[in-house]
């Protein structure tokens, strides 16, 4: 009777073997017997898949571009990228994709990309429907005018439904919105919102609890500034840049770049670049730590090296407002069947 | 007190599956953690690996003498060693990643698994199924549902060879 297991190798070799290959190369290898095909698909692989030592080659580049098809519709596309050469390159791994599901009207302005998370990507729309997600996410709350109640969604992967938090008493600062301020780091969704002043409203996903976070002294709500998070050197990063729609104040036209060193502690905030002048319509993301992506004023994914100060544009542009970028690995964690958003989708 | 000793250097023999004596340093041996406990435990001044081949136990101890000689200023030599290391036919270099498990030769046996995951990552199904001798233990029905489903997973690299 065949056992499906190697001959040559123990057990354990042939799992630190198979961590280090691809997904492409694992989703193959998987036919060999019914032993890898059980082992590759469980939980303890995946984890260690995820975990697995990676360089500056394994990462790709998840690119969202929105394109205006008429007036008021708009249309979507996915890019999967990856860099060529340290003066970076960007080309696909894979053909683009379309994604029809996401809303297209004009509203695609606050599509969001967040995570990873747990080797998961989630794309929400404007109605903030969560379309592929990881464990629980939160939804941005509500603020209803009238009732003068906060009603907070989460949705549940487990139980595949939205959930009401119950427990949510505090009075939470209403959202603001900005292209690129809703991002997932640390277990917690962050958001921007403002009470009196501007701060960070985070959502930690484990304990379902609010927090606030403040910004940087220094920033003021009324300096014309729009903000966006991303991460720099593992640290929660806070871009200050110049509201793209009017014309900067004088002393106003730069844009700041601040690290909060010590994540939760208001006072660790520290400026960390200074930018020139730029066209910056939003800034997207950061890449190995020192390439800043950004959408230029007339729509284009261009970069900003943090080193060299250099600038270089791509031949790769969307509707201005509407470029999202998140930087991820392959993983093997499984799309949950998401059986009533699945059925939504299809009617 | 029972390794012998030459000065200050403690001295131990290897003894490979074909009988083949290697005399070296203790020190050497510290880099894996099975011989180091049977050293430091047991006191032993002769150790026999019966299971592996003399041919398997002179690359691994080549690789002990030059990782003992790594500083930072030979990094890049050490590397290039590295490289020509694994490049050996893929059946020696599977005996060699077996050996270094067995040893518990941790950093070692990284490097192993990567340069066999390295040499496998296009290979076909049936390939990988020759080159570490796994008897596929789907049913017909199953085996056949996978040929219809990921047909890709059949191609590939087909060369099976070790060597």
């Amino acid at each position: 009777m065949a056992d499906g297991i190697s001959k040559v190798l123990p057990e354990d070799v042939m799992m630190f073997i198979l961590i280090r290959l691809n997904v492409k190369s694992l989703i193959r290898l998987k036919c060999v017997s019914k032993t890898l095909y059980t082992l590759v698909q469980s939980s303890m692989f995946i984890n260690f898949h995820l975990k697995r030592a990676t360089t500056a080659k394994d990462e790709f580049i998840l690119l969202k571009r929105s394109f205006q098809e008429k007036p008021n519709k708009f249309k979507s596309i996915l890019s999967f990228l990856f860099g060529v050469n340290d003066h970076i390159d960007l080309r696909p791994t894979s053909p683009d994709q379309d994604v029809p599901y996401l809303t297209t009207t004009n509203s695609c302005i606050f599509h969001q990309i967040l995570g990873p998370c747990r080797g998961l990507i989630v794309l929400t729309d404007s109605e903030s429907i969560v379309v592929r997600i990881s464990q629980v996410i939160g939804d941005p709350p509500f603020n209803d005018y009238n009732v003068r109640e906060w009603r907070v969604e989460v949705y549940d992967m487990i139980t595949d439904s939205w959930r009401d938090l119950d427990h949510v008493d505090q009075q939470l600062p209403n959202l603001c919105w900005y292209p690129c301020s809703e991002m997932f780091y640390k277990g917690a969704v962050h958001w921007f919102a403002t009470n009196d002043t501007v701060l960070i409203l985070c959502f930690d996903l484990s304990t379902e609890i609010f927090r606030n976070m403040k910004m940087p002294d220094t920033c003021d709500f009324f300096d014309g500034k729009c903000y966006g998070l991303v991460v720099l050197d593992e640290s929660l990063t806070l871009i200050c840049y110049p509201n793209p729609g009017s014309v900067p104040k004088q002393g106003k036209e730069l844009t700041d770049i601040w690290i909060m060193k010590e994540y939760g502690v208001n006072e660790s905030w520290v400026k960390k670049y200074t930018i020139r002048p730029l066209p910056i319509e939003s800034p997207l993301a950061i890449w190995r730590d020192h390439l800043l992506f950004l959408q230029s004023k007339s729509g284009l994914l261009i970069t900003y090296d943090l080193h060299s100060e250099e600038v270089k544009e791509f031949n790769l542009q969307g509707f201005p407002k509407r470029l999202r970028i998140a930087i991820y690995k392959e993983s093997l964690t499984p799309i949950p069947n998401g059986s009533e958003l699945r059925s939504q989708f299809q009617n | 007190m029972a390794s012998s000793t030459t000065g200050e250097k403690k001295i131990l023999t290897l003894k490979g599956g074909d009988n083949e004596e290697f005399i070296l340093e203790e020190s050497l041996v510290l880099q894996s953690e099975l011989l180091k406990n049977m050293v430091k435990e047991e006191r032993v001044s002769s150790i026999p690996l019966p299971s592996i081949k003399s041919k398997t136990l002179v690359k691994i101890i080549e690789y002990l003498k030059k990782h003992a000689e790594l500083t930072p200023s030979n990094k890049e030599e050490f590397k290039n060693f590295e490289k020509e290391f694994v490049n050996v036919v893929l059946e020696e270099l599977l005996d060699i990643t077996v050996a270094v498990n067995y040893l518990k030769i941790n950093g070692l046996l990284e490097f192993c698994c990567q340069a066999v995951a390295d040499r496998i990552k296009d290979k076909s199904v049936e390939a990988v199924r020759k080159i570490f001798r796994i008897e596929s233990d789907f049913t017909p029905e199953e085996e056949s549902e996978f040929r219809k489903e990921t047909p890709e997973a059949f191609e590939g690299d087909l060369d099976d060879t070790t060597n």
